[in-house]
């Protein structure tokens, strides 16, 4: 390698980190922590079997499970205008982002209250507890519990997925990079550092999965 | 103390319960017996209404309910009379022995933390468990399991308290600790009625003894006659096995 490559690796990585700093975390913690809110109330309406309601959960799934996160974003950000309705790409990539996220955490949260043992609701049910209290007490700390794994490898692949927002003009990591490619002739090597900047972001996130799964074993629950 | 009038209940097309009428006296032990898929259990989860009939009437204590008017309110009041010890146990596993019997006081009845931690404790020495009431449900034995099953239940001081098969799920070796505690309970006054395969449990604990088939009461009466003597055809054949051992 030569001398000018390593000195450019070296020149961009702040270049690079910043807006990693500035858009990519905020954006992915805003977008999953709404996504997760999303994802609660959809799955305690499908639980809850609430009729009209249920029936848009579900298709709100559909339609987000089913389509490219790039489409979303499109039609969000470009297509939108046309109807009266025009974003900023901010906001438009954070509700792209939890609403993608909602969807798929939402039957994440879903399966995971499923599978509470339907003897201990039996149970919370014989010593006189209300569906709330059930809920509050027994199911949903076990099913948080058992979502944490599946709940993590949404959050990790919304890391990566932010960099989606550079085609909706978000000067985030991604997109910065792609200029600093443009003007220095050095794609590979840029390529590779923003890749491994993002693969430190998962890191500490993996290590962050680690440190919940401990808590909660501890407390047991 | 509990009485159960024209009790129905079918699931589809198949009835389980055909007019079940019953009284149970106040401190009363009642083994209730008969071949799988007879309505033992779903009679008792009639009695606390896991299960919901589709008619009849059952009075618990000062709580009644008519199957045709139920309403929410109906469903805890008689939950909170009763309370239920499992085939499977199902304690929280999300919380340890302890909470495990405060939760349901806390929670439920509203009693103080501090006044359920000892109501709790003296129910888990009597259980002997006290120096497991920190263990996680899934560090217990089966019969451990059930042991503090058997305490959450009696802390609720319920009017009646329903055994569904408490030893069915038990390995061998583990069935009497668990009967041995549910006796001391039996012959604590504490209305009980159990739904058990355990025949000679029930000659010895039980006051009187039911015989369940096909959804109807076969036959009732002293629980050393029922079993060592009884009258109906059904019950003998029932009981054919047992007695020649």
């Amino acid at each position: 390698m030569s001398e000018k490559v390593i000195e450019i690796i070296f020149s961009s990585f702040w270049k690079m980190l910043l807006p990693g700093i500035v858009y990519t975390i905020p954006l992915t913690v805003v977008s999953f922590g709404l996504g997760l809110l999303i994802a609660i109330v959809t799955a305690s309406i499908r639980i809850a079997n609430i009729k009209i309601l249920k029936q848009f959960c579900q298709f709100y799934v559909w339609v987000f499970r089913g389509t490219p996160l790039l489409v979303q974003l499109f039609i969000i950000f470009y297509g939108l205008p046309n109807i009266g309705i025009l974003l900023d790409p901010i906001p438009s990539a954070i509700i792209a982002f939890s609403l993608n996220v909602g969807a798929y955490a939402s039957e994440t949260i879903r399966g995971s209250i499923l599978s509470v043992p339907k003897g201990q609701i039996e149970a919370a049910y014989s010593v006189g507890m209300t569906y709330f209290q059930l809920m509050i007490h027994i199911v949903l700390p076990q099913a948080i519990k058992m979502s944490v794994p599946a709940l993590f490898n949404t959050f990790i692949g919304l890391v990566k997925d932010t960099s989606l927002a550079a085609n909706i003009t978000v000067s985030e990591m991604f997109m910065v990079t792609q200029r600093i490619a443009a003007a220095t002739y050095e794609p590979l090597a840029l390529y590779i550092e923003v890749g491994f900047i993002y693969l430190v972001f998962c890191t500490a996130l993996t290590y962050l999965q680690k440190y919940v799964e401990k808590k909660f074993d501890l407390k047991g629950e | 103390m509990i009485t159960v009038k024209n009790l129905y209940k079918s699931f589809g097309h198949l009835d389980v319960l055909k007019n079940i009428n019953l009284d149970i006296n106040e401190g009363e032990t009642l083994a209730i017996i008969g071949p799988s898929g007879s309505g033992k259990s779903t009679f008792l989860r009639c009695l606390n209404l896991l299960e919901v009939p589709q008619k009849g009437e059952v009075t618990i204590g000062q709580h009644h309910y008519n199957a045709q008017k139920l309403d929410k309110k109906k469903f805890l009041d008689i939950r909170r009379s009763t309370a239920m010890v499992f085939q499977g146990y199902h304690l929280f596993e999300n919380k340890n022995v302890i909470k495990n019997i405060t939760l349901p006081l806390t929670v439920v009845k509203k009693i103080p933390e501090k006044e359920a931690v000892q109501t709790a404790e003296k129910l888990l020495e009597r259980v002997g468990l006290l120096d497991k009431k920190n263990y996680y449900p899934s560090q217990l034995s089966g019969g451990q399991q059930q042991r503090v099953a058997i305490a959450r239940a009696l802390a609720l001081k319920p009017d009646v308290i329903l055994f569904d098969e408490p030893t069915s799920a038990l390995d061998p070796e583990l069935v009497q600790e668990v009967l041995d505690v549910i006796k001391k309970v039996a012959q604590d006054n504490i209305t009980t009625v159990i739904v058990t395969h355990e025949m000679s449990f029930a000659r010895d604990v039980a006051d009187r003894v039911l015989f369940m088939d096909k959804g109807e009461i076969v036959e009732i009466g002293d629980a050393r006659q029922v079993i060592t003597q009884p009258h109906q055809e059904r019950t003998k054949q029932f009981l054919q096995r047992f007695l020649e051992n």
